[in-house]
């Protein structure tokens, strides 16, 4: 308790309709500057628990604080400012704007965010460029004319640009091949390091697991069993028993 | 930012964005063209009749006699006797009278007969008078003021000769050969239909008709020349035959274009028959007794009008297909801004990705709401600007032909009050139309699953 958790989720309740309750976390943390690998196949309520997360979503019930701040009880614009100041997310994909420069899509993630918060340090840019293999004269390409593994990195570069101190990964190589992926994995930690930020990482590969201070399944946080998790849950139970070692 | 998210958002939909501000462009250019059109009819439809108190003509419908003796549009049956003139001119309140007498045409272009008051007294617009830029005013009947549209369309220079045609159209087989008229005076435009009209005198007119219907008249009107042809020529001889001379070096010389003494100004037949009489008075306050007491006139059947009310009145006939016109054009461009916000809408689709993107970039799902608005407002924007310039051309290029054959006079200005009202409006329906793609956009936002 001495140290803030970059994420505290406190029973929580979460449904879109009453009849079909999507999550019940009674509790999850998320240390401070640590990296955590959360495992969850698709429609296991992955990515609406991270929304709830980045404060796109409320939970009907319980608390949620992302660093210190409770953003569950915050107004719809406090969070999403909140959400563009603190925290940094790259999806699977659809991370970028299609139509806009690098430059520009790396501008609208600073201009959502609250003005002070801004690095004026001029050669963060260029450190975060040089840490992903980026050149400088991507910056003026359009998203859409970028290979798939210069727009996640890209988008990584977006996420970080406002120096967030919460970065939320979701399948980021799922679109990567094998080499490409080690290589993504390595920028990913090298710039946590860099970055000094926490890192969620969520995944159903559990070949990536490697390096994670921490690995979580969501099924062993959320109570409610949805059917595509079970079926999907079937053989990699042994996996999980690896996590206990960060669950302090 | 969210101005350059909309640009090129536009962009990148370039060929229904384009499609799109084609049909505003041509929808809020057809709805500029009417109320430009709607509005400049109405300024010079009023503007072509001023400083007459009063029209007087033979008892017919105040319209009709209006079209005719102002717009020379449509016929009055009956004529009156040139003496009446001098009746109306007995009232102590009636400062001065122009005959007019209309029915003939010279290749299309109306022929007015009537006297050298028409130029002294007869106003237009704001109480402009009528300028004569070359040459003079009647010194000899086969004398003729053409309009400045007359001159230049027909090619007429001072000297050159004109033949009447009997009746109205451009195409008629009666002629009055035998008694050709002369170009003595040229009018500066006016932008009424004076600019249009071939003027002769009272006098040339009777002796045209004279020479072929009325010979006994004629003869009439001679015997009375003859009276007074000593006051009236005395500057016309010895150069009666030097015509051919000025034509070459006309410009400097109008002043000096010699009448011809053997068609003096004589004085007028009192049975010539004329078309109407423009009154003006000394007193304006009388002109209401003064219309009642022509109108209930026992002896001579006749009508009097006040221009300016009958003007109105005619523009309330007028107004109701002005009205009709307008409405129509209204809801073509609400149809094109409904076209408008289905495009937005048929995009909304493609563009969950985006607005996802930008949600989980932090921008709030009113800052969606205000890029669709932004996206639209720029649509039509654009489209109101390329109106306006095309408008601009198309009066540009066609303000001509309208003028002469519609007797439309316009300007290019299109910055009225009522047309920035007009474009002010297109903004508003704008909005309103694309609230619906807009508030899609929010709700999207709003519930905005991330895959």
């Amino acid at each position: 308790m001495d140290k803030l958790a970059a994420i505290h989720i406190q029973d929580c309740h979460f449904a879109y309709t009453p009849e079909s309750p999507i999550l019940h976390i009674p509790s999850f943390i998320v240390e401070a500057g640590t990296t955590v690998f959360l495992r969850g196949p698709s429609g296991s309520g992955k990515s609406t628990l991270l929304q709830l997360c980045t404060g796109m979503l409320i939970p009907q019930q319980g608390q949620i604080s992302i660093l210190g701040q409770t953003i569950s009880t915050l107004s719809a614009s406090a969070r999403d400012r909140f959400r563009a100041t603190h925290i940094g997310v790259v999806l699977q994909q659809f991370n970028l704007i299609d139509y806009l420069s690098v430059q520009d899509n790396i501008k609208l993630a600073q201009h959502f965010a609250k003005p002070e918060a801004l690095d004026k340090h001029p050669d963060y840019l260029d450190e975060l460029l040089k840490a992903l293999h980026l050149s400088q004269n991507i910056l003026q390409q359009k998203a859409n004319a970028l290979s798939v593994g210069q727009q996640q990195r890209v988008a990584i570069l977006r996420a970080l640009i406002n120096r967030p101190k919460l970065l939320i990964v979701d399948e980021p190589t799922s679109a990567l091949d094998e080499a490409a992926k080690t290589g993504f994995m390595e920028m990913l930690f090298r710039l946590q390091h860099l970055t000094d930020c926490t890192l969620l990482f969520v995944s159903h590969d559990m070949r990536l697991t490697q390096g994670f201070d921490q690995v979580i399944d969501l099924a062993d946080i959320n109570h409610i069993a949805t059917s595509s998790m079970s079926t999907a849950h079937t053989g990699i139970t042994t996996a999980k028993i690896k996590t206990a070692k960060g669950a302090q | 930012m969210l101005f350059k998210v909309a640009l090129e958002s536009l962009k990148n939909r370039r060929s229904s964005v384009l499609l799109t501000i084609f049909a505003l462009t041509i929808s809020i250019s057809l709805l500029l063209t009417v109320e430009h059109i709607r509005q400049q009819a109405k300024v010079s439809f009023t503007r072509t009749v001023s400083g007459v108190d009063l029209i007087v003509g033979p008892r017919t419908g105040s319209l009709n006699l209006l079209l005719f003796s102002v717009y020379h549009k449509g016929s009055v049956g009956s004529s009156m006797e040139y003496s009446t003139r001098a009746l109306l001119s007995q009232n102590k309140n009636v400062e001065w009278t122009i005959p007019v007498s209309l029915g003939d045409t010279h290749r299309g272009f109306t022929v007015l007969g009537t006297t050298n008051d028409f130029f002294q007294h007869f106003k237009y617009g704001l109480n402009q008078p009528l300028q004569i830029v070359q040459g003079r005013a009647f010194a000899a009947s086969n004398e003729a003021v053409l309009g400045a549209t007359a001159a230049k369309k027909l090619g007429y220079r001072l000297l050159d000769g004109l033949v009447l045609s009997h009746g109205l159209g451009s195409v008629s087989f009666k002629q009055h050969t035998d008694f050709p008229f002369k170009v003595v005076g040229i009018l500066a435009a006016t932008g009424t239909p004076v600019d249009e009209t071939v003027h002769i005198p009272l006098q040339g007119l009777a002796a045209a008709h004279g020479v072929k219907n009325h010979t006994q008249k004629s003869s009439f009107t001679k015997n009375i020349h003859a009276d007074k042809h000593d006051h009236d020529d005395e500057h016309g001889h010895g150069h009666g035959h030097g015509h051919g001379e000025y034509h070459s070096s006309a410009e400097h010389q109008f002043s000096s274009i010699a009448p011809n003494p053997k068609y003096p100004l004589s004085q007028i037949s009192a049975t010539e028959p004329i078309s109407a009489i423009h009154v003006g008075l000394t007193n304006p306050v009388a002109v209401l007794s003064l219309q009642q007491k022509i109108n209930q006139n026992q002896e001579i059947p006749l009508s009097a009008i006040l221009p300016g009310i009958v003007l109105n009145e005619l523009w309330q006939l007028v107004s109701f297909i002005e009205h009709l016109l307008l409405g129509i054009a209204w809801l073509i461009v609400v149809s094109s801004c409904i076209g408008l916000a289905t495009m937005l809408l048929a995009s909304m689709r493609e563009r969950t990705k985006e607005i996802a993107i930008l949600r989980t970039l932090g921008a709030a799902p009113t800052r969606i709401f205000f890029l669709l608005q932004i996206e639209a407002l720029g649509i039509v924007l654009t489209a109101i600007l390329i109106s306006l310039m095309s408008v601009t051309g198309m009066l540009f290029l066609l303000q001509n032909w309208l003028a002469s054959t519609l007797g439309l006079y316009l300007t290019l200005n299109l910055f009225t009050l009522s047309t920035s009202l007009i474009l002010l409006g297109i903004l508003a329906v704008t909005c309103i139309c694309t609230l619906i793609p807009a508030i899609r956009g929010y709700q999207d936002a709003l519930t905005n699953r991330l895959q």
